[in-house]
């Protein structure tokens, strides 16, 4: 029994300075984690809908889609967006609208810039998984990538891919990942329809 | 021990994932750019070197019953330590590798080391093991990622080129293009061409390691006929 | 979450992001453990077993012990305690009650503490926002799809004794090279659509 003890009180103990030490270590990195979160989710949003408002201020304030009672599951071209969070532009140039859907290989979160007139001001992909190469191009910093999104800049919720007769160049070998990119933009847009409707 | 011999252990003789074939998931999973492998390296190599000073040290205190939990929660500290490091002063690559940095826990070579090695041995060649290891480890990530770019993509130094030179810190950057993309053979980059390449690194590490053993046994034989 | 969701979760964790041959989850028993059919599905059933308790006791200690005091941070080292604490209490459960399954799971239930499939989908349960249902889906799932693999893995090791390879392809090799081949096989699902 006085074994067992000591054994529980060793391990305790061990685990208690362990414990102590990444406290620590927390303490010291918390606070650039959280900065850096809040960094990178605005520059995505800056990404496809730049802001001008004075040094200081909060860029985008979120919207809370649950009080808003919009719909966030929207059906583009047959396929199911969801709609996961919306902020609006500090300066009211419009609206930021994070989709997710499903690509050719797994889920895809997408920002899509939305401004008052019902156009798309620019995409960026945050997640993904698509296959290196093929439909991964989608979301590269490279030409192939810039040049992909650039096309979606001032589209309306009737985007469609050239094969559909729309305006979209389709990435080479990614017939999917293209469309779901495409029906996706739609989404947003419609949603802000019928956000700016409701208001 | 000396750290010569300690190192031809490490990266050749005894490496942990050729030899030992320790720690096969990160190997495979992460070496798709330079940037990746070299940043997955040299976090198992701190915290290898961590693990088995702090293990060296305590060794003599903890009873035999419970050394593999004590190992367990003194490796687990250490990866989160290194982890919300990397989240806070390195974001671009703990991003990229993911859900691997904290499986650190469970990478065997870091438990295998502090069991084979550590438990017995004094703080010094412990902290040489650490490195030595730890090297071993890169030298692998370093070659498969240099060769699923290549064959892949046709890069060299995907992201770590850029990082370095400072144009994107965040490891996406293409690297040097060496032939266009397109012909490059991209099932490589896939989770298959982990498999493959490795397969075929192990198998030219084999060949070596007979290739070697043989010549010593003709070099012995020569030599036993010269004195004969 | 909606059942589709749910649904969604147990087809990706099964076939599409097979935990070894797309996330390379678990790969070391998947080699270590797959010379046999037999050994294969006493190893998966094990994993499927464990992995399923851990996600559903993982969510717990994560939602209602670290997150509302603030400790977040400590994740990784709680979650590898209850898992080999986990471990050793199924173990020893199983041996007092249930002698037929310990017989058959025995052998490989501690070799699962180090398992990074075990720890690599309880933390991915929290890294995808899970709901405590979706966990224990995902956990069991990803466990079945884990044994799928090496079962279908141990039945091909069975027929490459019989094969004819290169020398230096001897042992571990022409093992990861037709694992390699087996993985390709799974990128058929990769295109598939859920819902």
């Amino acid at each position: 029994m006085n074994k067992i003890l000591k054994l529980t009180f060793v391990l305790f103990l061990i685990c208690a300075i362990v414990a102590g030490i990444l406290g620590a270590v927390d303490m010291i990195t918390r606070d650039r984690i959280t900065a850096y979160q809040t960094e990178k989710s605005n520059a995505a949003r800056t990404a496809v809908m730049p802001v001008n408002v004075p040094e200081g201020q909060a860029l985008y304030t979120d919207l809370d889609l649950k009080a808003l009672g919009i719909p966030t599951n929207i059906n583009a071209n047959g396929q199911k967006i969801k709609i996961c969070s919306v902020s609006e532009a500090n300066d009211g140039s419009g609206y930021v609208v994070e989709t997710e859907f499903s690509g050719a290989q797994g889920t895809i979160v997408m920002m899509v810039g939305v401004n008052h007139s019902f156009r798309c001001t620019g995409i960026s992909i945050t997640q993904h998984s698509e296959t290196s190469g093929l439909g991964a191009n989608a979301a590269s910093v490279a030409d192939v990538g810039v040049n992909f999104r650039a096309q979606f800049k001032g589209v309306d919720e009737h985007v469609q891919l050239k094969k559909a007769g729309g305006e979209i160049d389709a990435l080479s070998g990614a017939t999917i990942t293209s469309r779901s990119v495409t029906n996706a933009t739609s989404a947003a847009i419609q949603f802000v329809e019928a956000l700016q409707s409701a208001n | 021990m000396n750290f010569k011999k300690q190192l031809k252990e490490g990266v050749i003789t005894n490496n942990p994932i050729l030899v030992q074939q320790l720690g096969m998931c990160a190997t495979m999973a992460i070496t798709t750019s330079l940037f990746n492998g070299v940043g997955m390296g040299l976090s198992v190599l701190i915290i290898l070197t961590c693990c088995n000073v702090a293990v060296s040290a305590v060794r003599k205190f903890i009873p035999d019953e419970i050394r593999l939990a004590i190992f367990v929660v003194i490796i687990a500290g250490f990866v989160t330590i290194v982890d919300l490091l990397l989240q806070a002063y390195i974001p671009a690559l703990s991003e990229s590798l993911g859900v691997f940095i904290p499986l650190i826990v469970v990478n065997c070579i870091i438990i295998g080391r502090a069991e084979a090695f550590c438990q017995k041995n004094p703080i010094g060649p412990s902290f040489v093991d650490g490195i030595t290891q730890g090297l071993g480890y890169t030298v692998v990530l370093v070659v498969m990622c240099l060769i699923r770019e290549f064959l892949g993509s046709g890069r060299f130094g995907g992201g770590l080129i850029d990082a370095a030179k400072g144009i994107t810190l965040d490891g996406t950057g293409a690297g040097i293009q060496l032939f266009n993309s397109d012909y490059g053979a991209s099932i490589l980059t896939l989770p298959v061409g982990g498999f493959l390449t490795l397969g075929f690194i192990f198998a030219a590490m084999q060949a070596a390691l007979k290739k070697a053993a043989k010549k010593k046994a003709e070099k012995a034989n020569e030599e036993e006929g010269e004195e004969a | 979450m909606t059942v589709t969701e749910y649904l969604s979760i147990a087809i990706g964790a099964i076939l599409i992001n097979n935990f070894i041959f797309s996330q390379f989850l678990g790969c070391c028993p998947f080699l270590g453990c797959s010379s046999k059919v037999e050994t294969a599905s006493g190893m998966g059933l094990a994993v499927v077993f464990v992995m399923g308790l851990a996600s559903a006791i993982c969510y717990v200690v994560n939602e209602f012990i670290l997150v509302p005091l603030g400790l977040a941070f400590l994740k990784t080292l709680a979650f590898i305690l209850v898992i080999a604490a986990l471990v050793q209490f199924v173990e020893m459960f199983l041996k007092k009650a249930v002698p037929s399954l310990y017989s058959a799971l025995g052998i490989y239930l501690p070799l699962i503490t180090t398992n990074c499939a075990v720890l690599g989908v309880v933390l991915l349960n929290v890294q995808n926002g899970y709901d405590f249902l979706g966990s224990v889906i995902y956990g069991i799932t990803g466990g079945l799809g884990f044994m799928l693999a090496i079962v279908l893995f141990a039945s091909v090791r069975e027929r490459i004794q019989f094969a004819d390879y290169p020398e230096c392809f001897e042992g571990f090799p022409i093992c990861l090279i037709s694992a390699g081949l087996v993985a390709l096989a799974f990128m058929g699902f990769s295109g598939m659509k859920i819902f």
